[in-house]
């Protein structure tokens, strides 16, 4: 059984999430196994908020049960997941006005030492990206910790292809003007 | 891949193709320039730095939050809530101070009981000591002697004994003394049937028989077939712990025996349980971790019980789905039946209470339970007690329970009983 749930395409899980609460289990499975560490990471890294990640990510694999329970189909899985969460996560930001760090604010402090170990890495990284505007924000985490592509992430945030890319470069060279002072004493 | 009307700059050209987002030929262009531009090259090397610092960024989401998941879809039995910060809070101050300042309390209690039992029980106080020969003096001949009795008591007791008429007084006198001692054994109250029974045939007998703590019950009735026989044969227990009480009045008993020494329990638990974690229990929390049960006193040491109750317990266990061992954390609450095994070794000398130790085994819906445990009950009548006591709780459960495979996983609990206990 468990073999063939992995041959099964999306929309055919989706399907199996109206059968019977056996059935249904069994292709909820499948479906968290391949997205639930996508959807989760794009949680946490979107609201930098464990709880309040933990609930959002939860509430959005709860929709996808709801929705397919009810028979409405879902032909893209993926986009539909981030889509959900995309939205839940706006609301929780919008809720809680302003938790990110602006641009002009960004400081990480000095080393002694003349390179920086991985996780003084992401920690700037990670700060960086906060300070992002949040259109920014948004498409760098998909592109960069969900490995999305540019048409993936046109899909999920439904916009044109050409935005999606201008808003990548933009973000990067932001990023690039932030990270100039540290980027040298990253090591290889 | 980009529309051909769409211009690209070459720093754009740059981040779409560290992205994998450039074809063939507009990769082609983009190195031309990079050859020929160092500034270009500069701004590559960073991007590249920058692209790095991004790798193995996925996270794992925490497994718990699959199962809250499916509890709150329906997909598997709800087995916990996710309890709001308050509720968190609330369920932490209750299992830190109550739990541990009850099982604290508890122990002292039971270590105090079951010390003092010990210790009086071997001990004979010289305030008890001193009467024993008062009434042990009295003459055990056949015929009752006025005048040795009289004399035993002239030392100690204020009253002619010279006059036979006075005699009766005398008795009184002795069971006065006999009753003293009683009372310091349990709840003994009555002098009045002690004078009908000392007024018997072979009262001396009898009167000896008073004194010697009633030991040897049987001898009394061989004396006084007329004597009451409305008590058990049992010291302990609801129905028998106020044995001497003669004045009782005896009732229909349509299962003598059975009836007599059958009694009912209820307990309630506030346990630790190992292992620990934070889940809330389910909703329920009156009908939660208490036991009934049906005891039968076998003699004055020993008794056995048929017992049922409802309880929680949080489990910890890994589950194989579909290849992936996930570890379960959840709170599971069901019912269970077993019998017990009671043992009271015996009374604390003048206070109502009775050490009892106690084994049970059962079953719930998920695998076999084990109980272990010791209280002590107090007498507040002779058919009504409270308990107070320390227990432990073993329940093994199967993964088979969950999955296909077959694991044994155990929850151990450890905490304080409270509860009472009804005679019929």
């Amino acid at each position: 059984m468990a073999d063939k749930l992995n041959q099964k395409s999306d929309i055919e899980l989706c399907k199996m999430l109206s059968s019977d609460k056996k059935t249904a289990k069994l292709a909820f499975d499948e479906i968290y196994q391949r997205y639930s560490q996508r959807v989760y990471t794009y949680c946490k890294k979107y609201v930098n908020n464990q709880d309040l990640a933990d609930d959002i990510f939860q509430e959005v694999f709860l929709q996808l049960y709801t929705s397919s329970s009810k028979g409405i189909e879902i032909k893209n899985l993926s986009p539909f997941l981030l889509t959900i969460a995309r939205n839940k996560c706006f609301n929780e930001n919008s809720r809680l006005s302003n938790n990110t760090t602006s641009i002009e604010d960004f400081d990480i402090g000095f080393t002694d030492r003349n390179y920086l170990e991985n996780e003084e890495i992401s920690n700037i990284v990670n700060l960086a990206i906060n300070a992002l505007p949040e259109q920014y924000r948004e498409v760098i985490i998909m592109k960069e910790h969900l490995d999305m592509s540019y048409q993936e992430i046109a899909d999920a945030t439904n916009q044109a292809l050409s935005n999606v890319r201008i808003k990548i470069y933009r973000a990067k060279e932001k990023l690039r003007e932030i990270l100039e002072p540290y980027l040298n004493d990253i090591r290889d | 891949m980009y529309e051909e009307t769409e211009y690209l700059s070459s720093s754009e050209q740059l981040v779409a193709f560290l992205d994998g987002e450039l074809t063939q030929e507009e990769t082609t262009t983009l190195f031309y320039e990079l050859a020929n531009n160092p500034e270009l090259q500069e701004q590559m090397r960073q991007h590249v730095q920058l692209k790095n610092s991004f790798k193995n960024t996925l996270v794992t989401p925490p497994p718990a939050l699959k199962e809250n998941i499916l509890a709150s879809a329906g997909l598997i039995e709800k087995t916990q809530l996710i309890g709001s910060n308050a509720n968190r809070v609330a369920a932490l101050l209750i299992g830190f101070f109550f739990n541990k300042f009850t099982m604290a309390l508890t122990s002292l209690l039971l270590i105090a009981g079951f010390g003092y039992y010990f210790y009086s029980n071997n001990h004979t106080s010289p305030e008890i000591a001193n009467e024993i020969p008062l009434v042990s003096s009295v003459s055990v001949d056949s015929d009752f002697d006025h005048s040795a009795t009289s004399d035993s008591f002239s030392n100690n007791v204020s009253s002619d004994n010279n006059d036979p008429k006075n005699n009766r007084s005398g008795i009184e006198q002795i069971a006065s003394v006999s009753k003293t001692k009683k009372y310091r054994q349990g709840k003994f109250t009555s002098n009045a049937d002690d004078i009908t029974m000392l007024n018997s045939k072979n009262s001396s007998e009898v009167f000896d028989q008073v004194s010697t703590n009633h030991e040897n019950y049987d001898k009394m009735k061989e004396v006084n077939p007329s004597l009451s026989h409305n008590f058990n044969d049992f010291k302990f227990g609801p129905n028998s712990y106020s044995r001497p009480d003669f004045r009782r009045i005896k009732p229909v008993n349509l299962l003598p025996g059975i009836i007599d020494n059958l009694s009912v329990f209820f307990r309630m638990y506030g346990a630790n349980s190992y292992p620990d974690f934070n889940l809330a229990n389910e909703s329920r929390p009156i009908v939660n971790n208490i036991l009934l049960g049906f005891r039968h006193n076998l003699n004055q040491n020993h008794a056995i019980s048929l017992v049922g109750g409802v309880e929680n317990f949080l489990m910890t266990f890994d589950k194989n789905e579909n290849g992936i061992i996930y570890r379960y954390n959840q709170s599971w609450n069901g019912g269970w039946l077993g019998l017990g095994y009671h043992y009271t070794p015996g009374e604390i000398n003048s206070i109502s209470m009775v050490p009892e130790l106690n084994i049970m085994a059962g079953a719930t819906a998920t695998g076999p339970i084990f109980r272990a445990g010791a209280g002590l009950n107090y007498y507040i009548t002779d058919k009504f007690y409270l308990n107070g006591g320390l227990e432990y709780v073993l329940l093994t459960y199967n993964e088979s329970q969950f999955s296909s495979n077959t694991k044994w996983f155990t929850t151990n609990k450890f905490g304080y009983t409270i509860g009472f206990g009804i005679g019929f």
